[in-house]
């Protein structure tokens, strides 16, 4: 089959799951075999997933688990075209960190399953319960720079679809409130204070990093900066060596804190560019805070970093993720991201370190520096 | 203050002693335990790289480098073992009086040098109050972060070796058999846990050439007679990241002891982990190795070549530059690092 054909075969599979999703239906397919689908259609596509196959003694036509695709390491989009097509790069996202001298790069043909996805499992998870399903929303603002600003960042192209989808009418200099590395905070104060005018029911939602917030909070110091009632805020990323390091807990209280709003209303997104999809902490349950729950189309499984194999429940190991709208790129991706399974969802513990030097031999954590 | 002449017998006294423990068979034990190296391992770190071999015009020359100091203390926080014996002689060429604090994790060699010395001038410590110091300097092998901690601690100043790797580039004009003993040395030695251990090889010419190295090297690491020592459960971590992540960029041969990968040359000069894994990458021209060098440029602290001349313009000044086969086997010249001013 023509890999257009089959590609957009394949988009059309996970867009009918999502929007199964959306409208509270069963799945239309099984997710496991759409995932052998897609790694079928990968290895028949991309040589090097072809080569990995081989390496792990897989034959792809044999397929039948997911759990035996084998993952991607991250690494790869850093250093190599992850992308079953071998002319052009329609939506090109990058990592904002670099590997000697070189940003991760996930190549896409659209954004449209990336968006609907993204959309789907967004809204359920940021939009407070009393709101629709149906625009117009909230207002959305950004602690973050516009889309012109960082046009190859996912998680900024994300956020301009939360505020422009999910948000109610604004302009660019009603949504985004960091330009040129500045807080504009006497815009975003003004954009709060009418949205505060409009009377209780009219909460906003707030996005942005989790070093953005640091740098917010350190500039607050003890002040308050009160949203409406019923707000909530999402915070993303690590520090990438751009901010202190706060611990997650240590943040989202200091976050609703400043904001004035409950902790439950904080909301914590995982995710990364070499991804489509997105995982969050459940909103509204303080007991629940911590742990990140997947979208039907997206699973995550901690596996042994030395044989790569699910570890027993209840232990830590390095984050495994299926990501069925990764069609044509990485269909399982493997990160060095520490999780533990708990309830019906994981944790995020943090980076796995890297090897300690046992001689004068630099190791790559320090090459690396700060990630 | 110390004439030359004295300054050299002290370091000829500690060369001699070091000859004597390169025999002894209790020492060698003692390093395996604590290096985690095969015994052959160390056994060629004793034999081939332990610099016992300078002559007194060497070591005159080599104390030469060195002004004087009242005190030297001593930091070794991570170095290849043999590494103390060059650090204690820096140390010694400069300092009046040395203070030696061993690596926790290998305290072996540079703790037998010192009590066989029994030089009341060279004392042994298990720990050091750095901002208690305050006089001569303070010398410090380890991590950047380390050497940062020292240096912000310290009232006297701080000599920093920091950590590094080793680099190679073979041309056209040699074929690889003819280097590949020496590649294979450069890479066995400690097992790739030196500054100057081998871990990117640049081969001139196009991705069959970049292959045909890939797999010889493959053939000899095989083949090898120094098995490589135990791995820390991260060290296998690595490896398996190592080995998957290149399996996805180019070849990978991967032997029961090592991991050569063969990148194209579009692939920038990712740094491999220790422990005998090494990027093999082709170079069709002299820039790509230097645009390819650019963001490893400075932790490179040896560059191995068959054409040293043309290295020379290639790689970076502060490298030491040395035929393949010699990257870990440097004269006792001064610091081994050369990024050390």
């Amino acid at each position: 089959m023509d890999p257009i054909e089959e590609s957009n075969g394949l988009h059309d599979h996970v867009q009918a799951m999502v929007a199964a999703f959306e409208g509270n239906e069963p799945a239309p397919a099984d997710p496991n075999t759409l995932a052998c689908d897609i790694a079928r259609f990968q290895a028949r596509n991309i040589p090097g997933f072809a080569r990995l196959c081989a390496r792990h003694g897989i034959d792809p036509d044999e397929l039948v688990s997911a759990a035996d695709i084998p993952a991607v390491p991250t690494d790869a989009f850093k250093l190599t075209r992850v992308f079953a097509f071998e002319e052009g790069e329609p939506v090109v996202f990058q990592t904002s960190g670099t590997t000697v001298g070189r940003r991760g790069r996930h190549i896409m043909r659209g954004t449209d399953t990336y968006d609907a996805a993204a959309l789907a499992f967004g809204h359920r998870m940021l939009m407070p319960p009393t709101l629709g399903v149906q625009p117009p929303f909230i207002p959305v603002l950004v602690l973050g720079p516009p889309p012109s600003e960082q046009p190859d960042s996912s998680l900024t192209h994300m956020f301009s679809m939360f505020a422009t989808q999910m948000g109610s009418d604004a302009t660019g200099q009603e949504t985004y409130f960091l330009r040129d590395g500045v807080f504009e905070l006497a815009r975003l104060d003004e954009r709060v204070a009418r949205a505060l005018a409009l009377g209780e029911d009219e909460s906003v939602l707030l996005l942005g990093t989790s070093f953005a917030f640091v740098h917010f909070l350190d500039a607050m110091g003890s002040d308050t900066f009160r949203l409406p009632k019923g707000s909530r805020v999402m915070q993303t990323g690590g520090f990438k060596g751009k901010s202190r390091e706060v611990p997650a807990a240590e943040l989202r209280r200091e976050i609703a804190r400043v904001f004035c709003i409950e902790e439950g209303d904080v909301v914590s997104e995982y995710g990364m560019t070499e991804l489509s999809s997105q995982f969050y902490t459940y909103p509204g349950e303080d007991t629940l805070a911590s742990i990140f729950t997947e979208p039907p189309w997206a699973s995550v499984v901690p596996v042994d970093p030395e044989t790569l194999e699910p570890v027993e429940d209840g232990k830590i190991g390095i984050a495994r993720i299926v990501d069925l709208c990764n069609v044509d790129s990485a269909v399982v991706i493997q990160t060095q991201d520490l999780v533990r399974r708990e309830r019906d969802g994981f944790v995020l513990l943090g980076r796995m370190p890297g090897a300690a030097p046992r001689g004068c031999s630099i190791a790559i954590d320090e090459m690396l520096g700060p990630s | 203050m110390r004439s030359v002449r004295e300054k050299t017998r002290d370091v000829m006294r500690i060369l001699e002693v070091a000859r004597e423990l390169q025999r002894d068979e209790s020492l060698i034990q003692k390093l395996v335990a604590s290096t985690g190296l095969s015994i052959e391992g160390v056994r060629k770190g004793m034999a081939e790289h332990l610099e016992t071999d300078a002559t007194e015009d060497d070591v005159e020359r080599f104390v030469l480098k060195f002004g004087d100091v009242s005190r030297v203390t001593l930091i070794l926080a991570a170095n290849v073992f043999v590494g103390s014996l060059r650090a204690i002689a820096c140390a010694r060429a400069k300092g009046e009086r040395v203070t030696v604090r061993p690596s926790s994790r290998e305290p072996e060699l540079a703790a037998a040098i010192v009590r066989a010395l029994g030089d009341p001038n060279i004392e042994l410590v298990s720990t050091v109050e750095v901002r208690n110091l305050r006089e001569g300097e303070i010398h410090v092998y380890g991590k950047d972060e380390t050497i940062a901690k020292f240096r912000a601690a310290a009232h006297v100043p701080v000599i920093g070796h920091g950590h590094g790797l080793g680099v190679g580039f073979l041309t056209t004009k040699t074929p690889v058999e003819d280097v590949l003993a020496g590649l294979e040395s450069d890479i066995v030695a400690f097992d790739q846990r030196g500054c100057l251990s081998l871990r990117v090889l640049f081969v001139e010419g196009g991705p069959a050439r970049a292959e045909e190295v890939g797999r010889a090297l493959h053939r000899a690491l095989n083949t090898t007679k120094v098995p490589r020592g135990e791995l820390t459960r991260e060290e296998r971590a690595e490896s398996v990241r190592f080995s998957d992540t290149m399996t996805m960029v180019g070849e990978v041969f991967a032997g029961h002891a090592h991991v050569v990968a063969v990148a194209p040359s579009d692939a920038p000069a990712i740094v491999p982990p220790t422990c005998r894994h090494v990027l093999v990458r082709c170079a069709l021209r002299d820039a790509e190795v230097t645009s390819a060098l650019a963001p490893i440029a400075k932790w490179v602290c040896a560059f191995g070549t068959d054409d040293v001349a043309r290295a020379r313009k290639l790689g970076p000044v502060h490298a030491r530059f040395s035929a393949l086969g010699r990257m870990q086997k440097p004269r006792l010249d001064g610091y081994v690092d050369l990024r050390v001013t």
